[in-house]
């Protein structure tokens, strides 16, 4: 693949341009490219040039958010490629995000998900509004390494703590470190409802989910 | 026309009949469909027709007292702007310690006794959550509040079971459910999700304390750049929008009950996606507001005398003036803000009373240069002219006191205030104190006190 074509790609992720992500990643499986390749070399090394200029404040929210969507997007047409050759994207640890029930906050959720997959995580976002029963179901599925659960309303919080109960009676809360975020929440709340761990941002949450998991930081 | 207010409005009107607000409840969706109004089932969106939501707007009342826990005296709003405590985080700075603490069921009560005590806070809220309670904790608190003070209370439940609960507190504490309805001593806020949504528990509260005669204040928290545009005109079409939206439907279903127009909201910080509560926007936004619903004829509920700072400092002093000063030029009817630090996150007793101490000289700038007839000041001025002293005249001691004199900043002269060494934070943390323990608010009548005892061993939550 060339070098001028993957520089291409990591732009359109930084650029936030879903149509040239999406142009590029469909010429990628025209002409046979390796996905692997083009999704590590190129993609992807986007979101992680957007994602330090975001930790150092060289850029901003919607910034970060569209680079995010523009992977996505390209994502979504070569992650089936993938599959097909039964490939998988080197990772460190898979996660399952999501704002708990009641709970229609998205951004900060959001932003923490587009950390982590800059960060080189596995990120399957259950959106908002996510009762503790769909979490203990996509535990199961996923099998993921973290759970992230997200609350940005005082009123929400305590279904934090409701969603470690339901992974502790689905016997799952083992298999997974379970760390919480959201303005009103802190460490001291983190250590009540049992969670491993609290982020006070999405940069010292990606820092805590590394250390949680011996991941190189 | 070109002016703010009819630009927002004719924006407005056009999102209300193309788009709508969002009523998820089906009951509630279908009276509104019964009462005339265009409703999609499937999107569970309701619309308004310029005629239909003109004429709305017109059924809310067009005046509105809020009245004293005794039903006698009301909120004095010919007074110019008046003010409320904040709400409601579930951390407090413990005011012994300074420490950043989950609030409890006392700390509520001593933030509702001090508010009791602070002459510049005429509606009090709990501003923080009981968090020491099981569950929902709302009734309590509202419980709390009619016990430790006499002033107008306002504050939410969360579930429609509470509603009745709290409306047969309310209707306790003032002596039945009809002298309630007449004489509210209870206003309640709720948020929509913006723009233009709120969730089913917001939706069955909102028009049940409707039913019951509770002015309902639609409270909009628009974040500018996240749920709303990033400009401050095109936040203020959603802000209005959504709460001109909930209250022409309140008013489809409750023609004439009691509403107020209310915004909390700011511009999202890019940086962190934190709401900031002391950036100059936060005081533009919510101002653009008051000016609404002074357009609409209704009483405004409006965000301002809020900050970012996690202590009594500088930042603190200057964010709490900054978005205080627009709110209260724009005649808002209710700044909301008392107590509220670290972006609302945290509740702060020393900030509350510096709060009330700010107010005090933000209102006398605001009176501006009076013009009066100078005739006695001309006689005056002639006579001691040259090198008078106008200290000593009996026109002097009738007027000095227009002029504003702080309680707790410092006027000393320097080797004064060093001989006293107490800082501002020490000095307020002392009067805020005092204040805690020599305030006895006037106690709740026995009966009411027996009926609000019944009222929560139904609810269960404390024993």
């Amino acid at each position: 693949v060339g070098e001028d074509l993957l520089l291409a790609m990591a732009e359109s992720v930084i650029e936030g341009d879903k149509e040239a992500a999406s142009r590029l990643a469909q010429q990628a499986i025209a002409e046979k490219m390796s996905a692997l390749t083009v999704i590590t070399q190129g993609f992807v090394k986007g979101i992680q040039e957007v994602g330090e200029r975001f930790a150092a404040g060289d850029c901003y929210l919607p910034e970060l958010v569209m680079a995010a969507e523009a992977l996505k997007r390209a994502l979504a047409i070569l992650e089936p490629e993938l599959e097909a050759r039964g490939q998988e994207l080197p990772s460190f640890g898979k996660a399952i995000a999501g704002t708990v029930q009641g709970d229609m906050h998205d951004i900060g959720k959001s932003i923490v998900c587009t950390m982590f997959v800059a960060h080189g995580f596995e990120v399957v976002d259950l959106g908002v509004d996510v009762s503790p029963e769909r979490f203990v179901e996509a535990v199961r599925q996923h099998q993921p390494d973290l759970v992230l659960l997200s609350a940005l309303l005082t009123t929400t919080m305590p279904i934090q703590g409701e969603t470690i109960e339901a992974l502790v009676e689905a016997d799952l809360r083992d298999q997974v470190k379970v760390m919480v975020g959201g303005a009103p929440t802190t460490p001291e709340w983190s250590d009540r409802i049992h969670a491993d761990g609290h982020g006070a941002d999405a940069i010292a949450a990606v820092a805590l989910a590394k250390l949680l998991l011996d991941a190189p930081a | 026309m070109s002016d703010l207010t009819s630009i927002v409005h004719e924006h407005s009107a056009e999102l209300l009949g193309e788009v709508g607000v969002c009523i998820p409840e089906t009951g509630i969706l279908e009276r509104l469909r019964r009462a005339g109004l265009p409703v999609d089932a499937e999107t569970q969106m309701v619309r308004f027709p310029p005629e239909a939501l003109d004429e709305l707007l017109g059924r809310a009342p067009r005046t509105l007292d809020l009245y004293a826990r005794d039903g006698q005296s009301t909120v004095p709003f010919n007074q110019g702007p008046r003010f409320m405590g904040s709400g409601t985080p579930v951390a407090v700075f413990d005011l012994e310690t300074g420490e950043r603490r989950p609030s409890t069921r006392q700390d509520v009560i001593d933030m509702v006794r001090l508010q009791d005590a602070l002459p510049e806070v005429d509606l009090v809220r709990p501003t923080m959550s009981a968090t020491d309670l099981p569950g929902d904790s709302s009734l309590v608190e509202i419980a709390d509040c009619f016990r430790n003070t006499g002033k107008h209370v306002v504050h939410r439940v969360l579930k429609l079971e509470t509603v009745e609960r709290a409306v047969a507190l309310a209707a306790a504490v003032v002596g039945g459910e009809e002298t309630l309805r007449l004489r509210p001593i209870l206003t309640v806020v709720y948020c929509p999700i913006s723009p233009s949504y709120m969730t089913v528990d917001t939706v069955q509260c909102v028009f049940g304390f409707a039913g019951h005669g509770v002015p309902v204040t639609v409270l909009s928290m628009a974040m500018g750049g996240a749920s709303a545009p990033a400009t401050l005109l095109g936040a203020l079409v959603v802000i209005n929008t959504e709460i001109i939206g909930y209250i022409a439907a309140i008013q489809a279903l409750y023609p004439g009950a009691p509403v107020l127009y209310g915004t909390v909201s700011s511009m999202l910080d890019m940086r962190t996606g934190l709401l900031p509560l002391g950036a100059p926007e936060r005081g533009m936004v919510n101002a653009g507001g008051a000016l609404m619903a002074q357009h609409y004829d209704l009483r405004s509920m409006c965000a301002g005398i809020s900050s970012d700072a996690k202590e009594l400092d500088a930042q603190a002093g200057f964010e709490k003036a900054l978005t205080v000063m627009p709110v209260l030029q724009a005649g808002a009817d209710i700044i909301y803000g008392i107590a509220s630090t670290d972006s609302g996150n945290t509740t702060s007793f020393t900030q509350a009373v510096l709060d009330a101490e700010m107010i005090g000289g933000l209102r006398r700038m605001l009176q501006g240069i009076e013009i009066h007839d100078l005739a006695e000041e001309m006689a005056m001025i002639k006579r001691l002219t040259p090198r008078g002293n106008f200290l000593a005249e009996q026109h002097t001691r009738q007027h000095f006191k227009e002029n504003w004199m702080p309680q707790l900043f410092s006027r000393d002269h320097y080797a004064a205030w060093q001989e006293k060494g107490r800082s501002l934070a020490q000095v307020v943390r002392a009067h805020t104190r005092r204040l805690l323990a020599d305030h006895k608010p006037p106690p709740l009548p026995a009966a009411a006190e027996a009926a609000v005892r019944q009222i929560l061993a139904e609810d269960g939550r404390i024993p």
